[in-house]
């Protein structure tokens, strides 16, 4: 059993993950921006430290929300910083890779916990959800394992068009 | 010279946030923990549950896990009152006895203008007077050990808090008690 606040811990991760990424790519990022995640860490920390004394008073539900808030705005910062690198700086290479090996990783941990965490609530799961979730992993497994193993592929296909 | 003057600032920027990221996700971690400790110690290794009484809205009663807090003791001066059933503990179990100890964690508030609190347990069932808990006389009384409450058994938690002359209207004290399993 989970509680609401493990996912303001995991958004903490989230942010100094960030702050740590953004510092090692420091020439492509405003230099402020490794300082902000901080900031937003110790924020939750601070979150979870209001969270600890008030955990008497407040509901089950409402702690979720708030908790789950703060974890969607981990995870917007996320894919912010995805499409920063895509659109405004055109790193396609960086930008995919970024989306390989930090975003689909951390958005896939984010559904997992939280699916779990309803499920243990006894909230009803669309399995839906479930089932084109993985649907769609398979198709990208699938994809990345040929590209990978067969780099011309790609061209081949782009060739076609 | 230049280009090592550069990489050195950067290494000491990322082992400063490093070092940061290390203290920030360790002390969050331990309050999660200490979290996730005092809601779910109970709901595994036992089947107690604190329930509100009917008198929890004067007592201020909060539950939070395996800890029941009751915020709002007053009482006149140089006088007792009683709250007849601020928390009931509940063994949910469909058979067999719970054993348990009842842990006195904190008193706070104004102490030093009270003379005593005690705990009366009744059962809910059958009516019965169970045993007496001292939870403050001068200093805090003890724990009340080996407690055995039957399957689908509530225990009533009567208070007795008794103030001294020189107490004031507004003061009130808070005490926490939390059950415990003997390891």
């Amino acid at each position: 059993m989970i509680l609401p606040e493990f996912f303001a811990l995991l958004s903490i991760d989230v942010f100094l993950l960030l702050s740590l990424l953004t510092c090692l790519l420091e020439d492509r990022f405003p230099k402020a921006i490794p300082y902000i995640y901080q900031i937003a860490a110790l924020i939750g920390f601070g979150h979870l430290l209001v969270s600890r004394d008030f955990l008497a008073v407040f509901g089950e539900d409402m702690r979720f929300w708030y908790n789950f808030f703060y974890l969607l705005v981990a995870l917007g910062n996320v894919i912010a910083i995805n499409l920063y690198l895509a659109v405004e700086k055109k790193m396609w290479t960086l930008a995919k890779a970024w989306s390989g090996i930090v975003t689909f990783p951390i958005t896939v941990i984010s559904v997992f916990f939280v699916s779990n965490y309803s499920y243990l609530q006894g909230a009803e799961f669309p399995t839906l959800i479930l089932q084109v979730g993985l649907v769609i992993s398979t198709i990208v497994m699938g994809v990345s394992i040929s590209i990978f193993l067969s780099p011309d592929l790609l061209d081949k296909l782009k060739g076609r068009r | 010279m230049e280009i090592r003057k550069i990489l050195f600032r950067k290494e000491m920027k990322l082992v400063t946030l490093l070092l940061t990221s290390m203290l920030i996700a360790t002390a969050s971690a331990t309050i999660y923990n200490y979290m996730f400790l005092n809601a779910n110690i109970g709901v595994e290794g036992m089947t107690l549950t604190w329930e509100l009484g009917a008198d929890n809205a004067t007592a201020g009663t909060q539950i939070a896990g395996v800890t029941a807090t009751l915020t709002n003791l007053k009482g006149p001066p140089n006088g007792t009152r009683v709250y007849g059933d601020p928390v009931r503990l509940k063994n949910t179990a469909g058979s067999g006895s719970a054993l348990f100890d009842l842990v006195i964690d904190d008193v706070s508030g104004d102490t030093d203008n009270m003379s005593s609190i005690v705990v009366r347990l009744y059962s809910f069932n059958t009516s019965a007077y169970i045993q007496n808990v001292t939870v403050w006389n001068v200093s805090k009384g003890s724990d009340a050990n080996n407690l055995s409450i039957p399957a689908g058994h509530i225990w009533r938690f009567e208070w007795e808090i008794s103030w001294k002359a020189i107490a004031l209207v507004t003061d009130s004290v808070t005490v926490n008690l939390k059950v415990k399993v003997p390891a």
